[in-house]
């Protein structure tokens, strides 16, 4: 479905992404990780065109994406962004709608029935129908996230690019928000793909997970091949333990707190 | 009575011609001299005035022209005629309720409303700033024109005229005083060299001290370098008082030592009309030519 | 749940209603006030005496004032709910943008120069209008970077801009002669007395011109509501949006600043309170800010000619005082910043 070819792409300040390649497929849910400035917001943009590639080519349910206009990739991707800064406070139905947009057509003013209807049901989908009238700024962090969901569900997309959809959320918040990905991948067979600072949550959440480091793909596989210790104290340059969960026998990552100390007992 | 039948034909002689050409001569005659008066007889002017500048008002009166003036500024000295406004904001709609026939502008008055005037067919006369005193004269006798006092406008000027030539003949021959006039305070400004002031200082037997060009805005080092006889403070609200005192502390200036610091009248400087043109040079003159105090 | 959408479709169509019915008010109002004194009773028998000075003050003076008044107020309005959705600050207006400064140096200029006498009295408007194209063109050229436009910077070059245009305009004021003083101070004033009914008719076409290029883009001012990247992954062409809506904005202003001179706080203001009343849906912003820009306006010339009557105020004092206190209100009513 989306298949990345020899991707570099970057920054005028001088970081890029090199020579990434790796192939999405239909209702996967792809987690994206590895250490701060290892590419992965730069890889999202990279996805939605919003970064133009040097060299290599990604392919958009084989379409080049480069022969795509923005609205054409907005009727497909979706992207929810890790925060939002809106100068401007709206209600969180007026927000949702404007994810409606893509779908205008041109001569279009006004929202059908149509557009309603998805609206509705993006908001039943994400428990926000009770917070259909409140205003942004009111709203906690878990109900923006939720609300920011729905947002892009609305675009109708058939992959969902999500940055850090839980770094703010408290524990609770975050099994809620994940629960809720991971039955929009499975009941209503949305393709994910997420980036994730916890790497136990990707471990448990995702199906296939892809570890960057200093924008080189260090591995892509199912979470046992990523996730193990050598990788990740390669990558993160930290001990790490990794040991099977025992309620889901996925990876579950463990890391070891002021090392030295460890490294000098154990000489 | 065929006599009194005009027949081309006929060649001039015998008695109906006789009555043709006495009628000729007679309205040949007529013709001249309505000719002459037309020429000689000054017009009526115009009736309805409005006047927006204090000087144009201050000449008008001296033209005893003044039942002429239906409107005029707050700040013209005129009794009992209608206020139009300020001397640089006109209430237009006022004006026009008014129902004038000429209305006299200054260039201090609005473009805008000029134009605005123009616009609904009023005639809109602009007196420029007198800058001077051929000027002065020149403009009073259009504005004597306007008013209908022509004959009176030109015996005022032929006045003038005549004192200042006597009083430049009187001052010819005398020591030249080296003047500064101070027309502006926080800044200083004073009267430069292109300036109506400077001609008051020539034609009194005077030297002006300030700067060349149109631009006064210098400092008081520029004075004291200069070295004045005479000091001239304007008082044009603003505190003359304060600056003679300023100037009182400057003691190598000639006119600080010689105390000879004087504060005229801004209305008579500002807005002359030939005959009070005359009264300043007067004054001036003696100031000059005095001994010291 | 389509009640809803009706709910918000009649609602937007009774405000619409609502603003027409203000602007009928307003400009009634205004007709019926000013220096000359009459009121409400004597208009209809002034309308009825043709050729009569009564009738001359209502249709000439009063009438393309008013005309005027709506335009400019309109436009500067709009300019300032696009420049607010593009900059995504509500703080910008237009003459942050230093545009009013460089317009306020080309009328400085030509009256300095005496232009005027050479090219007539159309040399004013056009030296304004052109004075706030050069700094246009600058800002978009210190702030344009392999086809992106800063914001940022342009925010930044654009009060710099404004700065030094104000030190200029002070040192040309400082050695100018008296009565070009008197000229420049006028001009900076604002005034919505323009006796040239050709350039009321062009400001109005460049406005009208104006409001409807604008909602060519509501549904991207809309987007961008969320942010550039948010909005270009809805789709939107933000660059493209961007710069079109900048240029919109800028002849606006131009065109508003070179006929009437600097009337302030109307573009800040309006587009606060189009969207206390209205919310942010540019389709219905758009216009609210439009029509409310120009009963604002109409009304402060209105007070500006009755507060001192028979002198009359110029109306930027009133826009200021009066938009100024109205701002304070409407921020502490709090519904304009997030969080």
């Amino acid at each position: 479905m989306l298949e990345l070819k020899n991707i570099t792409c970057g920054y005028a300040s001088g970081f890029t992404l090199e020579d990434i390649s790796f192939r999405l497929k239909k209702r996967e849910f792809l987690g994206i990780v590895g250490p701060n400035g290892s590419g992965k917001t730069t890889l999202i943009k990279a996805i939605t065109k919003l970064l133009p590639a040097k060299k290599g080519e990604i392919i958009l349910d084989e379409i080049n994406i480069d022969e795509m206009r923005f609205k054409e990739i907005a009727r497909k991707i979706a992207v929810v962004p890790q925060s939002f800064n809106i100068q401007f406070d709206m209600s969180v139905e007026e927000f949702i709608f404007i994810g409606r947009i893509p779908h205008k057509n041109a001569f279009q003013f006004l929202e059908e029935k149509k557009d309603e209807e998805i609206v509705d049901n993006a908001m039943e989908l994400t428990e926000t129908l009770q917070l259909k009238e409140r205003l942004l700024s009111s709203l906690s962090g878990g109900e923006i996230q939720r609300a920011a969901i729905a947002r892009a569900l609305v675009q109708q997309p058939q992959i969902l690019l999500l940055d850090e959809p839980t770094s703010h959320l408290d524990i609770g918040h975050q099994i809620k928000i994940l629960d809720l990905l991971r039955k929009l991948n499975k009941e209503n067979s949305l393709t994910i793909a997420a980036i994730f600072h916890d790497l136990n949550l990707a471990s448990e959440y995702c199906s296939k997970l892809l570890l960057l480091k200093n924008g080189k793909t260090f591995s892509f596989g199912v979470p046992e091949e990523v996730l193990t210790y050598q990788s990740l104290e390669e990558v993160y340059n930290t001990p790490v333990i990794v040991q099977k969960s025992i309620i889901s026998g996925m990876p579950n990552v463990s890391v070891v707190p002021h090392p030295q100390e460890y490294r000098r007992k154990t000489e | 009575m065929s006599n009194y039948q005009l027949s081309l034909p006929k060649r001039f002689g015998g008695q109906a011609i006789l009555n043709l050409r006495f009628r000729i001569y007679f309205i040949a005659v007529f013709c001249v001299f309505a000719g002459c008066s037309a020429l000689f007889a000054q017009n009526a002017g115009y009736q309805r005035i409005i006047s927006l500048g204090p000087a144009i008002t201050r000449q008008i009166s001296l033209l005893e022209a003044e039942d002429k003036v239906i409107g005029v500024t707050a700040y013209c000295q005129i009794k009992d005629k209608e206020i139009v406004g300020t001397i640089t904001n006109t209430n237009i709609e006022k004006t026009l309720l008014l129902k004038p026939d000429m209305v006299l502008a200054t260039r201090l008055t609005n473009i805008k409303t000029i134009q605005r005037l123009k616009k609904l067919g009023i005639n809109v006369a602009v007196f420029d700033e007198v800058k001077s005193f051929s000027q002065l004269c020149k403009d009073f006798l259009r504005l004597a024109r306007i008013v209908g006092e022509e004959k009176l406008g030109n015996k005022i000027i032929s006045d003038a005229n005549e004192k200042v030539f006597k009083l430049s003949l009187k001052n010819r021959d005398l020591p030249k005083k080296k003047v500064i006039v101070q027309i502006g305070a926080s800044p200083l400004w004073v009267a430069a060299k292109n300036s109506l002031i400077s001609e008051f200082i020539k034609l009194a037997g005077g030297i002006n001290a300030g700067p060349a060009g149109e631009n006064g805005l210098v400092g008081r080092e520029y004075v004291v370098r200069q070295n004045p006889d005479v000091i001239i403070i304007i008082e044009m609200g603003m505190l003359a008082e304060e600056e003679t005192e300023k100037w009182m502390k400057l003691d190598t200036i000639n006119a600080v030592k010689q105390k000879k610091i004087y504060i005229f009248d801004s209305y008579d400087i500002c807005s002359p009309t030939p005959l009070s043109f005359v009264k300043t040079l007067e004054e001036l003159s003696e100031i000059f030519h005095s001994e010291t105090e | 749940m389509s009640i809803n959408m009706k709910k918000r479709f009649a609602s937007w169509t009774i405000w619409l209603f609502i603003l027409l019915i203000l602007v009928l008010a307003v400009g009634f109002l205004s007709l019926c006030v000013g220096s000359g004194g009459f009121y409400f009773k004597e208009i209809i028998s002034a309308v009825s005496k043709r050729g009569s000075p009564e009738f001359s003050i209502l249709f000439d003076i009063r009438l393309p004032r008013i005309i005027l008044g709506f335009i400019v107020g309109g436009a500067l309005s709009l300019a300032g709910v696009i420049l607010q959705g593009i900059f995504r600050n509500p703080l910008v207006e237009p003459y942050t943008l230093g545009i009013s400064g460089g317009a306020a140096l080309g009328v400085t200029l030509n009256i300095v120069f005496g232009l005027s006498s050479i090219f007539g009295v159309i040399s004013m408007p056009i030296a304004g209008f052109l004075g706030a194209v050069v700094v246009i063109i600058l800002l978009y050229s210190l702030s344009i970077n392999k086809r992106i436009l800063k914001m940022h910077e342009l925010l930044l070059c654009g009060v710099m801009i404004s700065f030094v245009c104000s030190s200029v305009l002070m040192l040309l004021m400082a050695v100018s002669k008296t009565e070009n003083l008197h000229g420049i101070i006028f001009w900076m004033m604002g005034s919505l007395e323009q006796p040239d009914m050709n350039l009321i008719r062009m400001a109005s076409i460049v406005s009208v011109a104006g409001l409807i290029a604008s909602y060519f883009f509501c549904f991207d001012l809309n987007a961008l509501l969320l942010g550039e990247e948010e909005a270009a992954h809805l789709g939107v062409n933000v660059e493209r949006t961007k710069r079109a809506l900048f240029i919109i904005a800028s002849v606006l202003t131009g065109f508003s600043v070179s006929v009437a001179g600097i009337i302030g706080f109307v573009g800040l203001l309006v587009p606060h309170l189009a969207r206390m009343f209205v919310g942010n849906d540019y389709r219905i912003l758009n216009i609210s800010a439009f029509l409310l820009g120009g009963c604002f306006l109409v009304f402060c010339d209105a007070l500006a000619r009755i507060v001192i009557i028979p002198l009359e105020l110029p109306v930027g004092v009133i826009t200021g005082i009066l938009g100024g206190t109205l701002f304070i209100y409407a921020v502490l009513k709090k519904r304009l910043i997030f969080g």
